[in-house]
């Protein structure tokens, strides 16, 4: 990349109109998780979400659970109008996966906007074992301060799905039992309607760069500016 | 299955989320299927359709040429010092001579190609009529010269919607010049011609993030020329984007690589090549052709100095993209679809099952497979192209002339694969009606399914386009020719023995698509060539349910095997020449002695290796030859088509030019998700390649070829565990199927003495 020090700088103000803070926002939909019987509330078609946001289609609003017990909607928590960051994991394989050094390392290049203006998911693929105290516990010991996912199992499945975080009839490396997408991880900004993906093992500056490309910018103005090629030195 | 309502009264204080009774309630199968789930999310085909529309009544919009200008009209001008070779001259290097004595590298015209969103029509049909947000280029055509418009056959008249309301709107406004312009897809062509390097100005005038109505795609490109034989810094670099309001020039020499008849190309196309988005970018429209002609491909069919091809309103270029569309007749794309996205509609030069009015004559069509992710086999025919097929008369393989043009029935095209074809239509009558058919299924983006469809159950999704045959215009008639030999192929080398190997297995981990198990990092090379030398790559699909179409900027590569076997040339066999170097000539296959007196006396004058008077296929006949089933490509291509365990060794040269180029899956949303590399053409001082994956730093000095500071891996607060080394010849290693590198990353990092470019 052409010397990009602009990597964050060039976070613009950013997020503009993001609908920050996760405050259960009352509306029509809340009774029906929790009085409907089926099992999967996220692929429930009848209740619409009013005020979502351009990709509001492909997450199932599905509960899940953070590190600290904490009940969240997966896209209206959590997605909605945020640029955020998903990545698939679980307590028991990370180890071999060794993909959350890296994410500490983004972590670092973000500093406190981690979480304000930009938000980093964590979302375990085995619910079974790694629940709210054995996520928490795990996040300390790594010293992340993002969210790490659970929730029930089948409703974790339907995120999986939407997110196409599964080996779709690839044989990994490792086996079924272990390859589950997670050297990927997804990128987006929900506020402008656009995703991408990237390595989750990227260089840290790289990924969180790749968070400017997300945010809103002004309609230029004037001639069009010269970007490049840039004058060899001689 | 557990109550939910019991399930959410138990996780609702934050303590374990299954307790007891929920494990009871699963068996260790039901486990692993969620750990990792079979393929059970519904097929992408399985949403809900694009909405229908009645096939063949749109007119085929057919791109305008865009007008060059003056140099010296660019504000700001160009920089001569950002480009390589600018205003130096190649020399003509072609065996036995040739002209010109030397190609002249300074531009000697420019174009600008600005970047735009607007509302396209792919269909008159509602909702499509109300247009779809789209991205291309502005053109512009003057309706007095534009020949699809008031043209002496008045039949042949184009109502494109597209075309139409542009013309009402030019109606309405008070300008006074007499072409039009508005935003198209696919971008306006462009002919270049051999000898005059052009400039051309790519300019980002699209909305930015959070303005731009195609949401799902990124205002930020970069347009690759591609198999243009061009500059580093010219070539459209998945790094080198540019934002809404930035423009970038390309410089393009117009001269065959090494300076070598032989290397000539015909057919081309520009296309973005964002990092991350080139399959949202293209798919929202960004793609466009980039002819070549030179002064035996004139562009001018009453020449008799040239070849005498179809040419002018009789060259008709067709790139294929399938879309899908929402209800209000919007695209819609996915890119969580890892595995590769599937429109179902099949568009042709961005209009929905069009039809094309045709001239009982000789046509030339430029077909290119434009993706994102869908594999071709078309044919033509009347009522079944199965049993019936209309052969066709093949003249290039993707951007190069075959050494003489291959009769086919069928013909299968990867993506980005291009074929030129000519039709004579003057064997079919007027009035009749032919179609263009695809008979390869395709059920996800991982390649096709193996499986034909059946004309008789599937002719809906099989017909993709329908030409309707007219009578010429009184007093026209059609000189065109097509001749039975073009020019010979590239020589190479020999001795192979001597020569640098590489080989790049194509697999998937972890969600990811890997060459040799590694991912996009765009600071990072792994492998670096020494200019001008040729070397042997070996490509490997490691996988038995997916195919890759690779492909490899910069440089057309020469097809040395397929699988273990020597490449099979249909019509070529390799013959040792005179002076060492093995070339292929074109010969005959035994099966074929029995066809017209044509075709033998061909066959006769090409033994000799040298050539000879040009000499016409009697296209009148192409019904009564007895064509080949299936062509695949030609022996030289730029995009090496990998289906399910596959294997196929090339001969590539790297001539003229220094710099970083990738390699990458032509699944444009394989290569989002990371199936791509960078390699380097080091400088001739360079003493070895590198075959070895090594920082870019470590190459080039800062700056010169995009390095980083900020990403310096020797700056990194980590380490890489794990180590990979690069195979040094072909035969040392075993395919792998599962090596376990996971997950993918670079080699520690090794301190070779590159010497750093000397400026």
């Amino acid at each position: 990349m052409t010397n990009r020090r602009t990597v964050l700088t060039g976070f613009a103000a950013a997020v503009g109109g993001a609908a920050l803070g996760r405050a259960g926002t009352a509306n029509a939909c809340n009774s029906l998780w929790h009085e409907a019987e089926h099992d999967s509330p996220g692929t429930d078609s009848t209740c619409k979400l009013p005020h979502s946001g351009l990709t509001a289609d492909r997450f199932p609003n599905v509960l899940v659970l953070d590190q600290y017990g904490r009940k969240l909607r997966f896209y209206e928590d959590l997605i909605k109008h945020r640029t955020v960051m998903i990545q698939f994991m679980s307590t028991a394989t990370e180890g071999d996966l060794n993909t959350v050094a890296n994410l500490v390392q983004v972590q670092h290049v973000l500093g406190d906007r981690l979480g304000r203006d930009f938000y980093l998911y964590s979302i375990t693929v085995d619910p079974e074992t790694d629940t709210p105290p054995v996520l928490a516990q795990y996040a300390r010991r790594h010293g992340a301060r993002w969210s790490f996912l659970t929730g029930y199992p089948k409703d974790m499945q339907v995120i999986r799905d939407a997110l196409f975080f599964r080996p779709g009839g690839h044989h990994g490396h490792h086996g079924d039992s272990q390859d589950c997408s997670m050297g990927l991880m997804r990128y987006g900004n929900d506020a402008v309607g656009l995703w991408g993906a990237v390595p989750t093992r990227t260089a840290p500056e790289w990924i969180a760069e790749r968070l400017s490309w997300m945010q809103p910018r002004p309609v230029p103005q004037g001639a069009p500016r010269r970007r490049g090629p840039l004058p060899r030195q001689s | 299955m557990i109550n939910r309502r019991n399930f959410l009264k138990v996780t609702a204080g934050g303590a374990g989320l299954l307790g007891p009774a929920s494990a009871m309630a699963y068996t260790p199968h039901d486990l692993l299927q969620y750990l990792c789930p079979p393929n059970n999310l519904p097929d992408q085909l399985a949403y809900e359709p694009s909405p229908p529309v009645r096939p063949f009544v749109t007119d085929l919009f057919i791109p305008p040429i865009l007008p060059s200008k003056p140099l010296s009209q660019l504000q700001p001008p160009a920089d001569p010092r950002a480009h390589q070779l600018w205003g130096q001259t190649v020399p003509n290097r072609t065996p036995g001579g040739g002209t010109p004595a030397s190609w002249d590298l300074t531009p000697q015209s420019a174009y600008e190609l600005k970047q735009k969103e607007f509302k396209w029509i792919y269909h008159t049909d509602a909702p499509y009529d109300k247009g779809t947000w789209s991205w291309g280029w502005q053109g512009s055509l003057d309706p007095q010269s534009y020949p699809y418009l008031n043209n002496k056959n008045a039949k042949v008249d184009n109502n494109n919607p597209n075309l139409l309301s542009a013309l009402a709107q030019a109606k309405q406004s008070s300008s006074t010049s007499t072409a039009i312009t508005f935003p198209m897809t696919p971008g306006p062509t462009i002919h270049a011609t051999y000898g005059k390097a052009l400039l051309v100005r790519q300019i980002n005038e699209l909305p930015p993030i959070g303005n731009s109505k195609a949401t799902f795609a990124l205002p930020s490109t970069t347009i690759h020329l591609h198999n243009g034989h061009q500059a580093s810094e010219s070539d459209g670099n998945p790094q080198d984007w540019i934002d809404s309001g930035e423009f970038w020039d390309h410089h393009y020499g117009l001269f065959p690589s090494g300076g070598n008849s032989h290397e000539k190309l015909s057919t081309l196309w520009y296309h973005d090549h964002r990092l991350d988005f080139t399959a949202s970018n293209v798919y929202a429209g960004l793609s466009g052709f980039f002819l070549y002609f030179d002064d035996e491909d004139t562009g001018d069919e009453t020449n008799p100095a040239g070849w005498q091809l179809p040419s002018g309103e009789f060259d008709i270029p067709l790139i294929f993209h399938d879309v899908k569309f929402d209800k209000d007749g919007q695209a819609v794309f996915n890119n969580f679809y890892t595995d590769g996205w599937l429109g179902d509609r099949i568009t042709i030069n961005r209009t929905i099952l069009p039809k094309l009015t045709v001239q009982r004559r000789k046509y030339r069509f430029r077909i290119l497979n434009g993706g994102p992710s869908r594999f071709y086999q078309f044919g033509l025919s009347q009522d079944d192209p199965i049993n019936n097929p209309f052969p066709v008369i093949i003249i290039t393989g993707d951007g190069n002339f075959l050494p003489e043009p291959v009769i086919a029935k069928h013909w299968f095209m990867s993506v980005a694969q291009r074929f030129d074809i000519v039709i004579d239509f003057s064997v079919f009558n007027d009035g009749d009606q032919i179609y263009l058919w695809n008979v390869l299924e395709q059920t996800n983006g991982k390649g096709p399914s193996g499986r034909q469809l059946d004309p008789k159950t599937d002719k809906e999704q099989m017909q993709v386009m329908r030409f309707d045959v007219v009578e010429m215009a009184d007093g026209e008639s059609d000189a065109s020719k097509v001749p039975t030999y073009f020019r010979s192929l590239p020589e190479i080398p020999a001795d192979l023995s001597t020569l640098n190997r590489r080989t790049w297995d194509f697999d998937y981990d972890g969600g990811l698509w890997t060459i040799n198990g590694l991912v996009m990092d765009p600071n990072r090379i792994d492998a670096g060539i020494v200019k001008n030398s040729t070397e042997i790559w070996t490509f490997r699909n490691t996988g038995n349910d997916w195919s890759h179409p690779v492909h490899i900027h910069f440089t057309e590569f020469m097809i040395l095997e397929i699988n273990g076997k020597p490449y099979p040339y249909h019509t070529f066999v390799v013959q040792e020449a005179e002076d060492g170097k093995y070339f292929y000539v074109a010969l005959p296959p035994p099966t074929r002695t029995s066809e017209s007196g044509v075709i033998a006396q061909r066959r006769s004058e090409s033994t000799s290796g040298t050539k000879m008077a040009v000499q016409y296929i009697d296209t009148g006949m192409q019904k009564e030859l007895t064509p080949i089933d299936l062509f695949m490509g030609g022996p030289r291509r730029d995009v090496a088509t990998i289906l399910p365990g596959d294997q196929i060794t090339a001969a590539l040269s790297f001539m003229d030019f220094e710099g970083r180029h990738v390699m990458h899956c032509h699944n444009v949303v394989h290569e989002d998700h990371a199936m791509m590399i960078r390699w380097d053409i080091l400088p001739e001082g360079q003493i070895t390649p590198i075959n070895e994956s090594v920082p870019a730093s470590q190459v080039w000095k800062a700056g010169l070829f995009g390095e980083t500071s900020t990403s310096d891996p020797n700056q990194r607060p980590y380490t890489f565990r794990h180590q990979e080394s690069r195979p040094a010849a072909a035969k040392d290693i075993e395919p792998s199927r599962g090596s376990g590198n996971f997950p993918p990353q670079a080699p520690p990092h090794t301190s070779p003495n590159y010497h750093q470019k000397s400026q």
